[in-house]
């Protein structure tokens, strides 16, 4: 397998994540599956931020513990980022020599070639496609493409630039043990969780967003407003959260499939308005970019905290869904089910993501859009009889549903109780029906929901269960650990609630054991499945705000094996 | 032509008996009337308190959502369906003081939508309380040495910051309250009616105090300029003058008044030439 990662690093504000979107495009193009993951403080310049790439031949979503090559761009951030390099990596660095440090004058020959040095990022861009022996070629065309908006001059000056370094590292570096020739064409595409969302939204029909902007979510509504002229989608940046979501509530009363997005800090904004939805059964999704808590926590860091929250947010009782894409391909997907959800049972979704989904740039297989179904769940108005009632107590929980102003039907919602006209009401007997009409739709809404059991998952010695985003990182492990011989499958879950528990998790003579492995502190999956009655016999935890690594996670499920030296003496961690 | 009874349902009200707001329900139909619109082209959003209940006394669309917040909720119909009429009916105390930041935010945004507010200078469904627009000193059960805090000027602050439409109407006056309700609703813009609405419950001002005071501004005022509309609505004591008193045509929000309602799916291929450049 040949499979190369790189860490480039340096200061907020020097282009970091140009360089990776670039060099991501390029690997892309060359043949190779390519997966980053940025990391960054919250600040807008100075300190210390990277990029972690991971060019392959493989499918890779995930991301090693050390590195092959270190990019660094400027001094003060060298020493931080060392640790991360392989023993035999190379290191690559502005005016610094050591052992495997290899200098290069990414400044100067910024100033010297390109006159400025703004263009240093250029010069990593090519000193890191010469030492991988990527094609110059396709460096060219895609600086060419991301530049020549702003300029023909500075796209020029970027490829000078680039050739310069390119060459310069080609002959000065000793050749990196991959040869990275073009394979075949992928025809994949690269793109983060949050843009991947973002058309997911477009393919599902979303004609409305409106959001606050909060990391790491912002990105959604960036995406469709830059891409609006194109779409017809309006968008709108609300003054708070509390707005956002009843602008979008009130865009889906009139008929209307609408989004807004945010995370922790702005959905608890949101709850009054979730509770809303439910109450006057109008549809809505909204994107949970989960980040560390409580309160701002670390806001540009990743974490998977808010599964409770999500699960509980609002008063009074009412069924919602909620769903956690694994990676961009399956956030396009689970975009547009959620809209499909929303619209056919009129009720709150909930997508969870973090900042490892929504900034990370996955490789994704072509999205099958003629696949697509928009269907429309509204009634067609003349086949209302008598006065519209848009409650009507019905068996399943579903009433017709129409657009005010469409026909002469009314169009009645009430945050308060209310009758099958839509109006306030205090009557006790009303009150239960229509508590039992809301509650009804679950039943429906329960079989909606899927989770890919894998084959044979009965005769396997451990079964990993994650959620969301560490779908790649846990199935690579996976990989690694039959390597190993270890017999493991692995869960992920996308689809969280209404909760489905695959009936080999409840039998009672099963001999698998199963270990959670979530980015919180409590293990919030892990006592969901418990309350259900599933038996967990340990929990793999991370909160640091930090994604987890391949490595961790197999020198952390080795000692749930028999293989483990450790096995004899190890208790399994159970709940905090 | 429609007619007064073509607004009526025959929802209960909840309201007290002989309540104002009952002054105001009237100039509304009387208003949609005059301006012969149909029920099924009408949405009014509302919050909650006692006047937020109006729309269900009602025959038209209703949206009844959240304290402070019928602005948003508002605004996101009138985005999507520029065909609607959008109106707000709400209390002092739900579009002042919980909804606030919408209502600064409006007046930025300016949406096509006309804002009734019913300003009682009380909490009435809560029983009293002091509202945003309470003056200093009046005692309450909660503010029982007295309010301290400044009363808001609606007006003024609509005016300072240019709102679009800004009146000020009395719940007793319905013939000329039902004119600017027209004139609101006709206004392409955001509209700011502030309604003297006297809480025969809890409000410290009865009807008859109003009496002598309430005036229709003078035939020759010119709703244009912003000064002499800043310095009536900085006019307090004996008179108070009602009428329209600012306007100031703008940008409306959203730029592109496309009905999104009728568009059922975007264009594959747009999704496919956006989908071309991740590639
Ligand atoms: C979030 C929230 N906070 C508080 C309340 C309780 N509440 C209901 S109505 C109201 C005030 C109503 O006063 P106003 O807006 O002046 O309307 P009025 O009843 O006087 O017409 C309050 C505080 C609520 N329903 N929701």
């Amino acid at each position: 397998m040949a499979k190369t990662s790189i860490i480039i690093c340096g200061q907020a504000g020097q282009g970091i994540q140009t360089v990776c979107n670039i060099l991501a495009k390029a690997i892309l193009r060359s043949g190779y599956y390519v997966f980053a993951w940025q990391d960054f403080q919250s600040r807008i310049r100075g300190g210390e931020s990277s990029s972690r790439l991971v060019l392959s031949d493989m499918p890779v979503e995930s991301l090693p513990e050390k590195y092959d090559i270190l990019v660094s761009l400027d001094k003060s951030n060298t020493s931080v980022y060392l640790p991360f390099l392989k023993k035999d990596g190379i290191a690559v660095a502005e005016d610094e020599t050591g052992e495997n440090i290899l200098a290069v004058p990414f400044q100067k020959t910024a100033v010297e070639i390109g006159g400025n040095k703004i263009y240093a990022n250029a010069s990593a861009i090519g000193t890191i496609a010469g030492i991988i022996n990527l094609g110059f070629e396709r460096i060219e065309t895609v600086l060419r493409e991301e530049f020549t908006r702003k300029s023909n001059e500075i796209a020029d000056k970027n490829v000078l630039v680039a050739k310069y370094s390119y060459d310069w590292a080609v002959k000065n570096s000793k050749k990196y043990p991959t040869e990275t020739k073009g394979l075949k064409n992928l025809n994949m595409k690269v793109m983060t969780g949050n843009e991947s969302l973002a058309l997911g939204a477009i393919a599902g029909g979303c004609k409305f967003m409106s959001a606050y902007p909060m990391t790491p979510s912002t990105g959604i509504i960036t995406y469709l407003s830059e891409t609006s002229h194109k779409t017809g989608i309006l968008t709108e940046q609300a003054e708070d959260e509390i707005s956002a979501i009843n602008m979008v509530i009130g865009a889906s009363y009139a008929g209307v499939r609408s989004l807004t997005a945010t995370s922790g800090g702005g959905f608890c904004l949101m709850v009054e308005g979730l509770s809303l939805a439910a109450m006057t059964e109008t549809p809505v999704v909204i994107v949970l970019g989960q980040r560390p808590g409580p309160a701002t926590g670390l806001p540009t860091r990743t974490e998977q905290g808010e599964l409770n929250f999500a699960l509980n947010a609002a008063h009074g009782e009412f069924p919602r869904f909620i769903f956690a894409p694994s990676n961009a391909y399956d956030a396009f997907n689970i975009m547009i089910k959620a809209f499909e959800m929303s619209q056919k049972y009129r009720v709150p979704v909930i997508i969870l993501t973090d900042q490892y989904l929504a900034d990370s740039y996955w490789t994704v297989k072509n999205f099958n859009i003629d696949k697509v179904e928009i269907k429309d769940y509204f009634s067609n108005p003349n086949d209302i009889a008598g006065e519209f009632k848009k409650y009507s107590i019905t068996d399943d929980g579903l009433s017709p549903r129409l657009k005010p102003g469409e026909s002469e039907n009314l169009v009645v919602d009430d945050s308060d109780e209310h009758d099958q006209y839509g109006h306030i009401t205090e009557n006790n007997t009303i009150r239960k029906l229509m508590v039992e009409k809301r509650w009804n739709k679950n039943c429906l809404m329960a079989e909606e929901m899927n989770v890919s059991v894998p084959d044979g998952i009965e005769d396997s010695e451990l079964v990993l269960v994650s959620w969301g985003s560490n779908g790649g990182i846990v199935s690579y492990a996976v990989d690694v650990l039959l390597e190993k011989g270890i017999r493991a499958k692995n869960i992920n879950y996308t689809e969280i609630w209404p909760l489905k528990i695959p009936k080999e998790f409840l039998d009672k003579n099963r001999k698998f054991k199963i270990v959670v492995i979530e980015n919180n502190f409590t293990g919030q999956f892990a006592r969901l499945l418990e309350s259900e009655g599933v038996k967990i016999y340990g929990k793999i935890l991370k909160y640091d705000g930090l994604p987890f690594t391949e490595d961790e996670v197999i020198e952390e499920v080795l000692k749930y094996t028999s293989v483990h030296p450790l096995n004899s003496s190890f208790t399994p961690i159970d709940g905090r | 032509m429609l007619k007064i009874d073509d607004f009526k349902n025959n929802v209960k009200s909840a309201w007290c008996p002989g309540c104002s707001n009952f002054g105001i329900l009237n100039a509304v139909k009387n208003s949609f009337v005059k301006l012969d619109a149909k029920p099924q082209d009408i949405v009014i959003v509302s919050g909650i308190g006692q006047a937020p209940k109006l729309p269900h006394y009602l025959n038209c669309n209703v949206f009844n959502g959240l304290h402070g917040r019928a602005l948003p909720v508002a605004t996101g119909i009138k985005a999507v369906n520029p065909e609607l009429t959008v109106l707000t009916v709400c209390g002092d105390g739900d579009f002042y003081g919980e909804g606030g930041n919408h209502l600064l935010h409006a007046f930025r945004r300016n949406p096509d939508i006309t804002s009734l507010i019913h300003n009682n200078q009380v909490y009435a469904l809560t029983k009293g309380q002091a509202s945003p627009t309470t003056d200093i000193g009046v005692k309450t059960k909660l503010q029982f040495d007295g309010v301290k805090e400044e009363p808001l000027n609606p007006l003024a602050l609509a005016i300072i910051m240019n709102c679009s439409f800004v009146a000020r109407g009395y719940a007793g006056d319905l013939e000329f309250l039902s004119e600017i309700i027209v004139a609101g609703i006709q206004h392409k813009g955001f509209a700011l009616i502030d309604i003297i609405q006297p809480c025969i419950t809890f409000g410290y001002h009865q009807g008859p105090w109003y009496k002598d005071k309430i005036y229709h501004l003078e035939k020759d005022y010119n709703p244009y300029d912003k000064e002499s509309a800043l310095k009536k609505a900085s006019e307090t004591g004996d008179k108070i003058p009602t009428g329209i008193f600012y306007i100031n045509k703008k940008p409306v929000f959203p730029e592109n008044e496309s009905n999104l309602t009728k568009i059922a799916k975007i264009d594959k291929d747009i999704i496919y030439g956006l989908l071309k450049l991740f590639e």
